[in-house]
């Protein structure tokens, strides 16, 4: 009866320490289980690429043949496109030198594979990556692919990084309607579930909201909407969606726009992290 | 043995755990595989166990989430503390109570570590949303208890814990 007591006492003395471990600790601890599961994570994420590749090239052989001769054609187009800023290009950078503007730096970025999706709670909507600290990734840093922002790094370990999405309620991003030039700030709504709705309705997930746009900007579907620069973890001028539609909040305060995110959450595979930018 | 049973499928559970695709429709829930390992230990052997599956299980869960450190193993212990009050219903080895405990207890830990992570301001997500994945995890413990309780079963038989597998009084 002691020693049960004794067991006991231990294992609740052992969740306390662990409510109250420091933070660097706790980040550190965390670090290195992710490290200990990616491989797992980094071999089953390509067992399942491949599963699902061979699954589809079987059942659409006349598909991806289609494909093939469409992305060989936009092969062509992209290199004459490309031909054609490289002119440009040349041509801008006289421009600029005559004009005495500032060599504007681009993005140095790291690219990296997704090898898991969310967390293991499911509190979170979270993507995990193959790269981390090794390779110059640190926590908050802009996560992007070529369509739009993506999200931001959360937990780095030496060979992972957690990304935070923007459809996740916890992200925040000042953004701003390249229109009109309006501010505000877009964050993840989540999942509808309230009473309002349609029963087939009730998991429907919406879309990012743009809150804080001031009342007197005008908002039409379709603006584009990139990042302000403001806070200091997203350069300024990243892609994050378009707004699909907008109404004053309850409060009468300011503007809600709902965003449509340019960047495809749910099955992008390859994301840049932004190691290096000038905001 | 114990411990190392408990080891390898703390391993396993979260490694299966960690792999299963979570839908936004449910919330984003997952299969609660490391619950079930503490579900276990609470419904065939003490208290002490159980608690060392809820701390060993929590640290895990925590550890690969952005939950901070020992949420899960406190919401770990309490559900099982709770669920070690039906072991006595138990009195065969069947999928029905396995899988009637761990929708139950899906549903509530889920509830609970709301209320925990609410209460920090560690999630933004609603109470709907919560309600959702509750629900859903409670859906997906009626298959995940039982499978991974069988598993445990069968590990702690072919070490030799078959004497401790068929104890259902808390008595060894």
């Amino acid at each position: 009866m002691r020693r049960r007591r004794i067991t006991i006492g231990l294992a609740l003395a052992g969740i306390v320490i662990l409510l109250n471990l420091p933070l660097p600790t706790a980040l550190h601890v965390k670090a290195n289980a992710r490290g200990s599961v990616s491989s797992f994570q980094n071999v089953m994420s390509l067992v399942v690429y491949r599963v699902s590749e061979a699954i589809r090239l079987i059942r659409s052989v006349d598909e991806v043949t289609e494909e093939k001769r469409e992305m060989a054609e936009e092969i062509i187009s992209l290199r004459q496109e490309i031909g054609r800023l490289k002119l440009l290009a040349r041509e801008s950078r006289e421009l600029m030198k005559q004009l005495d503007y500032r060599q504007v730096e681009s993005h140095r970025m790291v690219m990296c594979q997704v090898i898991a999706r969310g967390d293991i709670s499911g509190w979170w909507q979270t993507l995990r990556l193959d790269r981390g600290s090794d390779d110059g990734i640190a926590p908050d840093m802009a996560v992007v692919t070529v369509d739009g922002l993506v999200g931001k790094t959360t937990t780095v370990s030496a060979g992972t990084s957690d990304v935070l999405l923007i459809t996740d309620p916890n992200c925040r991003v000042s953004c701003r309607i390249v229109r009109t030039r309006a501010f505000g700030v877009a964050r993840g709504s989540g999942v509808v579930a309230d009473g309002s709705l349609p029963l087939e309705m009730i998991c429907r997930p919406t879309l990012p909201r743009l809150d804080f746009v001031a009342r007197d900007q005008e908002v039409l579907e379709g603006d584009h909407v990139i990042t302000s620069g403001l806070g200091g973890v997203y350069p300024a001028g990243l892609t994050v969606g378009h707004v699909k539609d907008s109404a004053v909040d309850k409060s009468g305060l300011y503007q809600s726009a709902g965003i449509l995110p340019s960047a495809m959450m749910d099955t992008v595979r390859y994301v840049f992290v932004i190691v290096s930018s000038e905001l | 043995m114990t411990w190392i049973v408990m080891s390898v499928v703390v391993m396993l559970s979260t490694v299966i755990q960690t792999m299963l695709p979570a839908y936004a429709f449910m919330g984003q829930a997952r299969a609660p595989m490391l619950l079930a390992i503490v579900l276990y230990y609470s419904l065939k052997r003490d208290t002490t166990t159980m608690l060392t599956a809820a701390l060993m299980a929590g640290f895990v869960h925590d550890a690969l989430s952005e939950i901070p450190m020992g949420y899960s193993s406190l919401c770990f212990g309490a559900v099982g503390f709770a669920a070690g009050h039906f072991r006595e219903l138990i009195t065969k080895e069947s999928l029905l109570p396995h899988s009637l405990i761990g929708a139950a207890a899906g549903f509530a830990s889920t509830v609970v570590l709301y209320a925990i992570l609410k209460g920090g301001g560690h999630v933004g997500c609603r109470l709907n949303w919560c309600i959702l994945k509750a629900f859903w995890t409670g859906v997906l413990g009626l298959w995940s208890v039982p499978l991974v309780c069988a598993l445990t079963a069968w590990l702690d038989g072919l070490v030799g814990n078959i004497a401790v597998r068929r104890n259902v009084t808390g008595i060894e």
